[in-house]
């Protein structure tokens, strides 16, 4: 825990420059101790005195966000790419961070999301090393991974229809655990076909099987 | 492009010693060769395990590298 004391105006507007200065966006995150309500001048008359706060914050839920923020703009800067950070939020256990850019977004996804995923897997481990948190860093752009779910829904129930036409089992490509898990769980209520991870490593891929041929 | 500033700045925030991380680039005419050197104990932090830190590294230089049209060799040593 540590402690920032922080004047302004009014009790409110001390909270926002207090929560501003520390990169905090969750209020709920910090303890807040009114020391001085502060007094206002009347029509500029009188004594006006500002707002005092005592402000108890947790340095990880500062620092993790900060670091995040600092790597992810390093490394776009020495790629040489041109892009913002748009947003990023900080839950309990999760960061999540969304990029945005204009001409280099392609780029930054790669190949079926791979440089997007190598970028996020890099940013976890330099923070946390960094941090030592173990807070989970999730990188998007341009809700990339949105869409990219709502299409691997779609081509699995697409596939699945197929397999229980022809009655013959279908093997998707290589993909990540993430990726899987997400099939596994759009077909788990087609009683109609089975779906099973085959494969080591990098090359784990799904298969899609009948469920009447076993 | 600065390849060698790039993976130094990730490398260093892996490894317990930061400070004996040195590379060597080789430019060539079509490609460029990073050697990468790290003390034994961080080889490791490096590679990662099945080599998944050291293939993340490689797909962000390439990614970077995509743009100039040339292909970045990395190569870790010991």
């Amino acid at each position: 825990m540590k402690v920032i004391e922080i004047e302004g105006r009014t009790v409110d507007e001390a909270t926002k420059k207090a929560l501003a200065e520390l990169g905090i966006t969750d209020a709920s995150k910090v303890d807040i101790e009114v020391t001085d309500k502060g007094k206002s001048g009347i029509f500029g008359l009188g004594i006006s005195r500002p707002a005092k706060i005592r402000l108890y914050y947790n340095e990880n839920s500062v620092e993790v966000k900060v670091t995040t923020k600092e790597v992810i703009e390093n490394i776009l800067n020495k790629m040489e790419i041109i892009a913002a950070i748009k947003d990023i939020k900080e839950g309990q256990s999760k960061v999540y961070v969304e990029l945005e850019s204009e001409k280099h977004s392609g780029l930054i996804i790669g190949r079926k999301g791979k440089t997007l995923e190598a970028l996020q897997f890099m940013v976890n481990l330099m923070v946390n090393s960094i941090t030592k948190s173990d807070k989970k860093i999730i990188l998007d752009i341009e809700l990339y991974r949105e869409k990219r779910e709502r299409s691997l829904r779609k081509m699995s129930k697409d596939i699945a229809m197929k397999v229980i036409k022809t009655g013959k089992p279908w093997t998707l490509e290589p993909m990540n655990p993430f990726e899987r898990r997400l099939i596994h769980l759009t077909l788990q209520n087609d009683n109609r076909v089975i779906t099973k991870s085959e494969g080591q490593g990098i090359y784990r891929k799904i298969k899609i099987i009948p469920s009447t041929s076993k | 492009m600065d390849y060698k500033d790039l993976v130094i700045y990730m490398v260093k925030s892996l490894v317990d010693h930061p400070d004996d991380v040195t590379i060597n680039e080789i430019e060539g005419e079509k490609s460029t060769i990073l050697e990468l050197r790290v003390l034994k104990d961080d080889i490791g932090k490096v590679i990662g395990k099945h080599g998944r830190i050291a293939r993340a590294i490689r797909t962000i230089i390439n990614a970077s590298a995509t743009k100039t049209g040339k292909r970045v060799v990395l190569e870790i040593l010991d």
